[in-house]
């Protein structure tokens, strides 16, 4: 079977069917390991989600992410020190407890905290604004890259194949039957295809014809210089899409929401988002005013209309099989969906469903947005 | 014979460590940025990149003009926040 799509997603799919014993899986990519969405990512872990779906999906995730480096024998600096959860207005402060409702009622142990238990927290952090706050403790950030490494050198070691700098030109599917997947480096015959292509994932299928409602998104994100261990949490804020953290290297990342960008992939840098984001960090944390923005980059949201992503069969064809749209949290999710995708072609059923992230619900309409898409 | 001079300062890494990335298959700069973390401290690469061009030409067996530089990113050096509030304002 042929993963269109080196990416997070991609190849935890990969590792998922070489695990199950499936190996004649070849993974391409047009461009290296790490160079999408997924080597771009600020790496943010959270269960903290406002639907169903995605804080299972989460969960999952996270207990992976808890014994990724025993499993795939890397070091991938994941570190738990919750996500906090920022509200201002009584609007978000309500959207909050919705949602913190709604993830204990699925097992995940967030909870509301008061501005003065957030500073307790953060110490560094201004609350004069602050109405209200939510925590977990099991959310967290990792370092993407050697999580990239570490599916790719399993996968490989399990007779996997990987190409990259290969770019898929075509594919046959005639009467919806897959046949064969045509690159620019030659053909490979196979009755699978998987569309794992991020922000590309609508071209990949428009060459069987399907419409995929994706848009893609530059959000850009940013690094300062190391200091020391000070911001524990990953720092989110609901009036700004604010998102900052600490990584185990000391540095801080984080992005801010830009409302008017337009879509289109496009990986330049803007003075506008460095202004943004200086402004929307000293605010919240003034100690960090002196502290040196050492580079700045941009990456890809794959937005779906619900901000949510595709999975599965798509009618009319046998094994044209998404993975797509994850509107800007494929990378947190990706172990759940590797495991999901692989049972879904190893038994023909995932053990748990993949309805609600089918495409043909953006046709009947029945859509739930996800409110707590950040950066 | 590879050492283990430090060839990234801001990360400590070393030729020893380079060589072995190389000899794992991670042959090109972008990919070896990605896997060793070369060139993402306070200097984003502008001491150690031309270092480590030299020694992958030297261990592919191909030419320094065969490797070009990763991407160059905004600031061209290290810039306080409190700066860039309200940057380019005047």
């Amino acid at each position: 079977m042929v993963v269109v799509g080196a990416g997070v997603v991609g190849l935890s799919i990969a590792y998922h069917l070489c695990k199950r014993g499936l190996t004649n899986v070849v993974v391409l990519d047009k461009t290296h390991l790490n160079g999408g969405a997924s080597g771009r990512c600020g790496g943010g872990i959270r269960a903290q989600w406002g639907t169903k779906e995605n804080i299972l999906l989460a969960k999952e995730s996270i207990r992976f992410f808890e014994r990724i480096n025993t499993e795939l024998g890397c070091n991938t600096f994941f570190r738990q020190g919750g996500y906090l959860f920022l509200a201002f207005t009584k609007e978000q402060a309500e959207q909050l407890e919705k949602n913190v409702r709604l993830q204990n009622s699925l097992g995940v142990k967030s909870r509301m905290l008061s501005p003065e238990e957030a500073k307790e927290i953060v110490p560094a952090l201004s609350v004069e604004r602050v109405l209200a706050a939510s925590f977990h403790d099991k959310d967290g950030v990792i370092f993407p890259w050697p999580v990239v490494w570490g599916f790719a050198e399993r996968v490989k070691e399990m007779g996997g194949e990987i190409c990259e700098h290969t770019r898929v030109v075509g594919i046959d599917a005639p009467g919806g039957r897959v046949k064969r997947v045509k690159t620019d480096r030659g053909e490979i015959e196979t009755r699978v295809v998987v569309n794992v292509a991020g922000p590309w994932s609508a071209e990949i299928a428009k060459m069987v014809g399907v419409e995929l409602p994706i848009t893609p998104v530059r959000h850009e994100i940013m690094v300062t210089e190391p200091i020391k261990p000070f911001l524990d949490p990953m720092l989110v804020s609901l009036e700004t899409g604010l998102y900052l953290s600490q990584t185990m290297r000391g540095e801080l990342i984080g992005g801010v929401s830009i409302p008017d960008e337009r879509p289109g992939i496009q990986y330049g840098s803007t003075l506008l988002f460095l202004r943004r984001m200086a402004r929307v960090v000293t605010e919240l944390l003034p100690q960090a005013a002196k502290l040196r923005v050492l580079r700045q980059w941009a990456g890809h949201y794959d937005m779906t209309p619900d901000a949510k992503p595709i999975l599965g069969d798509v009618d009319g064809f046998e094994r044209f099989i998404q993975a797509n749209g994850f509107s800007g949290h494929g990378f947190m999710i990706s172990p759940a969906v590797g495991r999901l995708i692989s049972e879904l072609i190893v038994d023909g059923k995932p053990s748990m469903s993949l309805e609600p992230f089918s495409l043909e619900r953006f046709l009947v309409g029945k859509v739930e947005r996800e409110k707590v898409v950040i950066g | 014979m590879p050492s283990r001079r430090i060839v990234c300062r801001c990360e400590d890494i070393t030729e020893e460590e380079i060589v072995k990335a190389i000899k794992r298959g991670y042959k090109d700069l972008e990919t070896l940025k990605r896997y060793l973390g070369v060139f993402t401290g306070p200097c984003q690469g502008k001491t150690c990149q031309s270092l480590v061009i030299k020694i992958l030409a030297r261990e592919t067996g191909r030419n320094i003009e065969d490797f070009l530089p990763t991407t160059e990113r905004p600031p061209l050096k290290p810039v306080p926040l409190e700066f860039l509030v309200g940057a380019g304002d005047r």
